[in-house]
């Protein structure tokens, strides 16, 4: 047995994981990063977002869809030359047990329609001469595409490592990476600005996938640097502070990021921690939409509302965020 | 106390008749259909869907008809739908109407990404708050299933249109028959006139003249509850499939919505619902091609348009609002179905325009190329 099972790992060709640095990444990276290299397995991330990624993301993505999940079908459409395995985690529930937006609970719906529109057209994927189909159901291609619920510790372990057993590790492996990755967050969390010696400081309502995103938002932080202005993001901000608000509001938000950046937005400017809000949002986006809205009749701070979408033009966006640096500087 | 409620197509003819027999002041909600002149619709945000401008025009104009009280439906997520309240009460109170709201649903967030739209948690107290000095909860309960009868009735009866249309000789007579219907509901005081009409529109429905040996096309509606239901946010189709003498099904009715956002996913799954048992035939896609509830019905209308060919059907017609968020995904999957059950998929995406043009002829491309497919008049069908 012991014979039969050294072959086994010998012979066992290391799998190739491809990570896309895009949407739930930003959020998960740490977890993400730690549980993948404590896997006997071969990672390839697909690195920032550039023009090539973007181009072949609004290409081949779905319609309708916004900025963030054409980004998404970009990395991994980067990624599916390379890869026997993506990771498109389909997180349902985040840690606070908030829910999350309906693209992310059906990512990899939207990523195989990509895919297939990739397939289809004149982009070859390099991967269907050696009898490899990348739209195939088992084991699939976009790995951790089962529901994944991140407010439960035990059943996040138990549906990782029931995944990680359909690609061939074993139940010993999976909770090993598991566990380095539990450790990894409980010792960052999630990652978040929070900027000191400026003259202001702003608060910046936005996904971690707009806002970590150099491409997408268009380097915003650095620009506001420059500008002497420091920015601090949601995940600086306690979670038990933001959920006194909820009570403000006739109904509770049910999205994690509804309550977080209201939240946020609210204890602030309560305590005068902040001297402007940007609500930065992505075109189509339905929590931003929101988010944008509550944020507004909240607060009595400056505020400047910022819409990302495939132009990539960033006169117009430079032009708005230094009228709003004047405004905050004078 | 004066109440008001969003309008969602037949939804508001039967909580008129609800509320009336319970002797509550009511403001009916306005048509949708001069709803782009209102000026509540224009001051409505920009990235909102379809449905909250239609409701910000409703309730602004309701308040000026001298309604007091809002009941307004929650879900328990993850659309955007459950977070309407909210926004509508801030937008609604900067333009000087200050409603008191009565939230039908989860309004504490326990239940948040339960199955269903509604979710019961504080559903009960609220609804019986409604009735609060007017009905005691016999009556209510009593009121409410009769309601829940009539809704029954009126649905049956507009499903047995829908689907007979494409026989009839002259194929208008459908449409009219249901507003005509419609109308008269309107008009009635009480629960038994309602009934009465409604046996009347029956007898009538069953005495127009069909051609047998017509071939017509079946089609599926489906896609987004409101715009399914609310005919000015699908510019009037079940009019106009029925005036072009097609056969159609809608996937989600209000009584099935019903059923299945309050009596739980145990009880859906043993009642056979809808006149194929449709229920049964979705159970085997349920998990294929979108298998996780994402919010709305979207998991529903892939499941659909997969089973879609063995129900008899030729072609799905999917609508839904500019920017919905589940059914972008719900369209994602319907591609591949298309393209591994060989169904025809029309998906028309309601926004701000009301120009109907560009609908009707594509509609209208839609059936004729169905029609042509299913007589085997082309070389290559």
């Amino acid at each position: 047995m012991i014979f039969l099972s050294e072959k086994y790992t010998e012979t066992r060709k290391r799998l190739k994981i491809g990570i896309p640095q895009a949407m739930t990444y930003h959020t998960y990276a740490e977890f993400i990063d730690s549980f993948a290299r404590a896997l006997p397995a071969d990672i390839m991330y697909s690195g920032k977002t550039d023009r090539s990624i973007f181009d072949k993301g609004v290409k081949y993505c779905p319609d309708d869809t916004c900025l963030p999940v054409k980004i998404m079908a970009g990395h991994i459409l980067s990624l599916a030359e390379k890869c026997d395995a993506v990771v498109v985690p389909r997180i349902m529930t985040c840690e606070y047990g908030g829910l999350m937006c309906p693209k992310i609970n059906g990512l990899p719906e939207l990523m195989r329609a990509a895919l297939s529109y990739a397939e289809k057209s004149s982009l070859s994927l390099g991967k269907s001469g050696d009898g490899f189909s990348i739209c195939r159901d088992e084991p699939p291609f976009f790995m951790f595409s089962e529901r994944l619920d991140a407010d439960n510790e035990n059943r996040l372990r138990r549906r990782l490592t029931r995944e990680c057993r359909r690609y061939g590790f074993s139940r010993k492996e999976a909770h090993a990476a598991f566990e380095s990755g539990s450790a990894q967050w409980r010792q960052n969390g999630r990652k978040r600005i929070c900027d000191s010696g400026y003259s202001r400081r702003v608060f910046v309502a936005a996904h971690p996938y707009n806002i970590f995103d150099e491409f997408a938002s268009m380097r915003m932080t650095e620009k506001l640097k420059k500008m002497d202005i420091g920015v601090i993001t949601e995940a600086a901000v306690l979670e038990e502070y933001k959920l006194r608000y909820a009570d403000e509001l006739i109904k509770k938000p049910y999205w994690s990021s509804v309550l977080s950046q209201y939240g946020a937005a609210a204890w602030l400017e309560e305590n005068g921690l902040t001297d402007g809000i940007i609500c930065l949002s992505s075109f189509s986006c339905g929590t931003d939409s929101v988010i944008t809205e509550l944020i507004k009749n909240r607060t009595k701070l400056p505020q400047l509302s910022l819409r990302l979408d495939e132009q990539t033009g960033e006169a117009g966006f430079d032009t708005r965020l230094e009228a709003f640096g004047e405004v905050l500087l004078s | 106390m004066k109440v008001t409620f969003p309008g969602m197509g037949d939804a508001a003819v039967i909580l008129r008749l609800l509320f009336i027999s319970a002797g509550i002041d009511i403001v009916m909600p306005a048509s949708n259909d001069d709803a782009q002149e209102s000026e509540a619709f224009r001051e409505a945000p920009e990235d909102m869907c379809l449905p909250f401008k239609l409701f910000m025009a409703q309730l602004d104009r309701a308040w000026k008809e001298g309604a007091d009280t809002v009941i307004f439906p929650t879900s328990p997520g993850p659309c955007r739908m459950g977070e309407f309240c909210e926004i509508l009460r801030v937008l609604l109170k900067k333009r000087g109407c200050d409603f008191k709201w009565i939230i039908l649903g989860d309004d504490d967030g326990k239940n948040a990404g339960k199955n269903s739209l509604f979710s019961v948690g504080t559903l009960p107290r609220n609804y019986i708050n409604i009735f609060h000095g007017k009905a005691g909860p016999t009556r209510i309960a009593a009121l409410t299933l009769k309601a829940y009868s009539l809704l029954k009735e009126l649905e049956n009866f507009e499903h047995d249109i829908h689907m007979n249309a494409g026989y009839y000789k002259d194929p208008h007579q459908g449409s009219v028959m249901i507003n005509e219907c419609r109308s008269a509901l309107l008009a009635a005081d009480s629960m038994q006139e309602a009934a009465a009409i409604m046996g009347h529109f029956r007898w009538r429905a069953s005495r127009i003249e069909s051609d047998l040996n017509k071939r017509p096309v079946k089609l599926l509606l489906t896609g987004e509850i409101f715009s399914q239901n609310e005919p000015c946010a699908n510019m009037h189709i079940e009019d106009k499939l029925n005036d072009m003498g097609v056969c159609f099904e809608k996937d989600m009715t209000l009584q099935r919505l019903l059923r299945l956002s309050l009596s739980g996913k145990r009880r859906t799954k043993t009642t056979k619902q809808g006149i194929f048992g449709m229920q049964s035939f979705y159970e085997i896609f349920d998990k294929k091609y979108l298998p996780y509830n994402i919010g709305g019905y979207a998991k529903r209308t892939a499941a659909g348009a997969a089973a879609s060919h063995d129900l008899g059907f030729d072609g799905v017609i999917h609508v839904m609002p500019a920017g919905c968020m589940p059914e972008i995904v719900g369209r994602a999957a319907l591609d591949r179905i298309s393209e591994e059950k060989g169904i025809s998929c029309l998906t028309l995406v309601f926004d701000e325009i009301s120009g109907e043009a560009g609908y009707i002829t594509r509609i209208e491309a839609f059936t004729d190329m169905l029609e042509r497919k299913k007589s085997n008049v082309l070389s290559w069908s």
